[in-house]
């Protein structure tokens, strides 16, 4: 079965006044019909950029033309005809990390909602996707402004806005970064059972472990702009080979053991670190490891490894 | 400030305003230097009124015969000093009420603020005729009157900077540290709003020049014989259109002037702004 | 745990801060009761944290703690001396003892000052020392926090977001306070980042001999850097006891659901076994009885007329009133089967 989102040797590059920051360095990644894939990294890892890439909202002006390939149910998504523009909205949906900048303060929710379903849903779908996302009374809050929801409803608002045209692919860029506990607790559960209630793949990117752990089935890991490691949930969980996975890992706090940071600091994206960027900062690294990055090889089923000197299977 | 220098150089809209300005300034403080007839300040010479521009006079004569080019000299200095003060009165009330009404947020703000509106809402030139008829019409007059209808311009920039300033976060972790008001206001706030004030001031400059020529214009001012531009043109207004010269001469400095402070005032703001900008 | 002798470094009693809820031609249409009478005592050399969601009254409590705002109600003690009360203006000495830390250090240091204006200032707020012997202070304090003597003629926005951290802490110690109250401290920071400022702050603790109020939402974090923690709801304290049994034997019906939320690697999904429903009503209009009576799986009639008081044993207190038929040891959580 050809994997739903393929994405192989993506590399952007954005022109800044001091220069090109290569923002993503050959990232390849494949999602398969209604899997929940986690992409996970810190800040300046690319998972953003990797998001807009596949929307196709990366800003024209700034960005270098980018290198490789992310074809999504076939369609190339770097041009940009008219076939990757028909699937934006339709077959690839959005849910932004910040759902208040997403809607227009003067207009209500409801029509804002209907005039981003034009024709594609009528009154009665819409309810009915407010309602399975629990939003309490949804003809209640078709008349609201959107100042008058809480962060959590509005984050349901966009959960139910990114359903409805019934994509093939939902990317929730750190949907739940800026919400409460609870309420995150709530958006995860209800996002990954709707996903899978529909067969939508979803995309998820965070930078919070515990959340990946809790919504998705695959789990990628990002350096840098560097995909470090791809695995399933468990094997990654139970035991990374990588040594910035496993060092990211242990800089959790767990009762009983102190959490230890990662010495040093996240590289320049102007002046990368040559070959693989972790290599400043790695414990294993050896001279081999500056000179090219390692490229992406299948240490077991599911699970590849970006490293010359990966820890050794439950080592 | 070397930086802020350099980034300076580089705007040509600033530097172009700037030189304006510095000739300006320049032509006013060596005006006895620089004028073929200093004299012509107070002296007549009827036989040579309203003679067209020529090898001896630059700008020709007036209607009292005196070279219109060493008038608009001297000229440029009453223009000037009434311009300067009357600003630097609006800003010494003004800059102050603004930010003691900013910084508290109590009943006396909000009447210091309702005071400022009724003054705002005199219109310059009507307040200082006023102040013309029952004062007299002196260049101190007039500086009063500017002064007294500037300054809520200031207490209320000042005032709406403060106030966002409050709540900035390091001026919030001042007052718990136990800072008095005025260290807050004088050596946080104003350090921190002073770019808005400066852009705001040389743009007001050329403003206040117009009032005050428009004031010049209309007899409010330094006193005949001694040359003023606004009042320069008042004169000129008989014998147009064929001494055109003659209004030509102190109309185009004040155009030029006032041009001068518009530049230096946009220069100022886009360097400034984009300080601001990278600081935050 | 933590029996302070001879007194506790922090005494709060019954302290509440309301703020007015302005509507049509900005009049006053209620009051939002957004710190409603929260009591508890911090010992010395304790780390208390302070957990709770959005609306519970935590960064208000901060800021109050911190002589920001006034307080409406209650008294705050710092040792023997009463530091807050309605109408008390806070002893200049207080502020020095009492030093409070923004989620972001940095952004309490004046742009256009250098750190070294940005550190002599409290010593010449709340000292009259001649310069040489603040310069030595400086210097000092810069060097035990790794700030390199260089750096203290520059400014913010010159330095990193690491050492501009600590720049702050810096000022921050600088007058040796007693207690540092920290809102947020690792808020939005990246794991490996918040792992050393946690470092940090407990490296810091252990050389100054602080005693920590630790205000955050990342409840591992709180976990491991406090020895006891209070859980916050709508203005109150609903539960303060150890850390560990804070988060193993919860008795608070929404301490449970909090401490359930937090995902747990290596546990099972949360999906939606997780549930607690709706979100807390507005402070403004907080329901009769007890503030959480409108989520709480465990509501009953009774909750609607009594507000249930801080109640316990052994340093465990919780407030509800179902508090003698909770089972405590075994960590049951409701609402995970």
């Amino acid at each position: 079965m050809p994997a739903l989102l393929d994405i192989a040797g993506l590399s952007v590059g954005f022109r800044t006044e001091n220069g090109l920051a290569q923002v993503l360095d050959k990232v390849g990644l494949t999602i398969e019909p209604g899997e929940v894939v986690g992409l996970v990294g810190e800040s300046g890892c690319g998972k953003s950029t990797l998001a807009r890439a596949i929307l196709g909202t990366l800003p024209k002006d700034r960005v270098q033309a980018p290198g490789g390939r992310i074809t999504l149910d076939g369609v190339d998504m770097l041009a940009d005809h008219g076939a990757a523009r028909a699937l934006r909205g339709t077959a690839v949906t959005f849910v932004p990390q910040n759902p208040f900048a997403s809607f227009n303060p003067l207009f209500r929710v409801g029509t804002q909602i209907a005039d981003l379903m034009r024709g594609r849903a009528d009154h009665d779908a819409v309810v009915a996707m407010l309602d399975a996302v629990h939003l309490p009374q949804p003809r209640a809050i078709l008349p609201k402004y959107p100042h008058q929801l809480s962060g959590g409803q509005r984050q349901r608002l966009m959960i139910a806005l990114a359903l409805l045209p019934r994509p093939r692919l939902i990317v929730a860029d750190e949907p739940t970064t800026a919400l409460d506990v609870t309420i995150q607790a709530q958006i995860l559960g209800l996002l990954r059972r709707l996903a899978l209630e529909r067969g939508v793949a979803v995309l998820f990117t965070t930078h919070d472990l515990g959340a990946a752990w809790d919504i998705c089935d695959r789990v990628m890991v990002m350096y840098a702009g560097q995909v470090a490691e791809v695995a399933q949930r468990e094997t990654f969980f139970g035991g990374p080979r990588h040594p910035y996975a496993r060092m990211l890992l242990a800089s959790l706090p767990e009762p009983g053991r102190e959490a230890a940071a990662i010495p040093g600091d996240l590289p320049d994206p102007l002046a990368p670190p040559p070959g693989c960027r972790f290599n400043p900062r790695c414990p294993r690294s050896t001279a081999i490891c500056t000179h090219g990055a390692p490229p992406l090889a299948e240490v077991g089923t599911g699970h590849a490894v970006a490293c010359h000197h990966p820890w050794p299977a439950n080592g | 400030m070397k930086a802020l220098a350099k980034r300076f150089a580089r705007d040509r809209i600033a530097v172009t305003g700037l030189a304006i300005l510095g000739l300006l300034a320049l032509a006013a403080i060596l005006a006895p230097v620089l004028a073929p007839y200093p004299e012509d300040v107070a002296t007549f010479h009827i036989e040579r009124r309203l003679l067209p521009p020529s090898a001896e006079a630059l700008m020709g004569t007036d209607r009292m015969g005196g070279d219109i080019f060493s008038r608009l000299l001297f000229g440029a200095r009453a223009t000037l000093t009434l311009t300067t003060v009357a600003v630097g009165a609006a800003l010494l009330i003004g800059v102050p009420i603004g930010l003691i009404a900013g910084y508290y947020r109590n009943w006396a703000s909000d009447a210091l603020m309702r005071v400022s509106d009724v003054f705002l809402a005199v219109p310059q030139i009507v307040m200082a005729i006023a102040i013309g008829q029952t004062l007299g019409s002196s260049a101190e007059n007039v500086i009063l009157a500017l002064s007294l209808t500037y300054w809520p311009f200031w207490a209320r920039l000042v005032f709406a900077e403060t106030r966002s300033m409050r709540n900035e976060i390091f001026v919030e972790s001042a007052v718990a540290l136990g800072a008095s008001a005025w260290r807050v206001m004088v050596l946080h706030i104003l350090p921190n709003i002073a770019s808005a004030i400066i852009v705001r001031t040389a743009i007001g400059m050329g403003a206040t020049m117009l009032t005050a020529a428009t004031l010049g214009f209309l007899g409010l001012g330094v006193p005949p014989p001694a040359p003023e531009w606004g009042r320069m043109i008042a004169e000129s207004r008989q014998y147009l259109p064929d001494a055109w010269w003659y209004s030509l001469a102190p109309g185009a400095a004040i155009f030029l002037t006032v041009l001068g402070f518009n530049l230096l005032g946009d220069g100022l703001r886009d360097i400034l702004n984009a300080r601001i900008r990278r600081r935050r | 745990m933590a029996e302070p002798a001879g007194g506790p470094v922090l005494a709060v009693d019954r302290l509440a801060r309301h703020f007015p809820v302005r509507g049509f031609l900005n009049r006053r249409v209620g009051i939002a009761r957004v710190l409603d009478g929260v009591s508890f005592s911090v010992g010395k050399g304790e780390t208390l944290g302070l957990i709770g969601e959005s609306g519970c009254g935590k960064s208000t409590l901060g800021k109050v703690l911190a002589g920001i705002l006034d307080p409406d109600r209650g008294t705050i003690r710092l040792g023997t001396e009463q530091i807050a009360a309605p109408g008390q203006a806070r002893p200049a000495t207080a502020r020095a003892r009492l030093q409070y830390v923004y989620q972001d250090p940095g952004a309490a240091l004046d742009p256009r000052w250098t750190l070294r204006r940005s550190l002599d200032e409290p010593l010449v707020i709340h000292t009259d020392w001649p310069r040489e012997r603040r310069t030595e202070k400086i210097e000092a304090i810069a060097a035990a926090l790794g700030l390199p003597r260089a750096h203290l003629d520059l400014h913010p926005h010159e330095i990193s977001g690491g050492q501009l951290r600590r720049a702050g802490l810096a000022r921050t110690l600088i007058l040796g306070p007693e207690l540092v109250v920290l809102d947020e401290p690792t808020a939005g920071l990246d794991a490996s980042v918040k792992a050393a400022v946690m470092a940090l702050l407990r490296d810091l603790k252990r050389r100054f001999d602080l005693t920590y109020l630790f205000m955050s939402h990342d409840l591992p974090g709180v976990r491991s850097a406090c020895d006891r923690i209070a859980v916050m709801y709508l203005g109150r304290i609903v539960e303060i006891g150890p850390a560990e049994r804070i988060f193993t034997a919860p008795g608070h019906p929404y301490t449970q659901s909090l401490i359930a939320a937090v995902p747990r690697i290596g546990g099972p999904r949360l999906a939606e076994t997780f549930t607690l429903r709706g979100e807390p009503p507005d402070p403004s209009a907080i329901p009769a009885g007890c503030r959480f009576r409108s989520r709480c799986p465990l509501a009953m009639p009774a909750c609607a007329d009594v507000e249930p008081e801080l109640e316990g044993d052994a340093g465990h207190e919780v407030a509800c009133l179902h508090r003698h038929s909770l089972p405590h040891a075994a960590g049951h959580r409701p609402d995970r089967p």
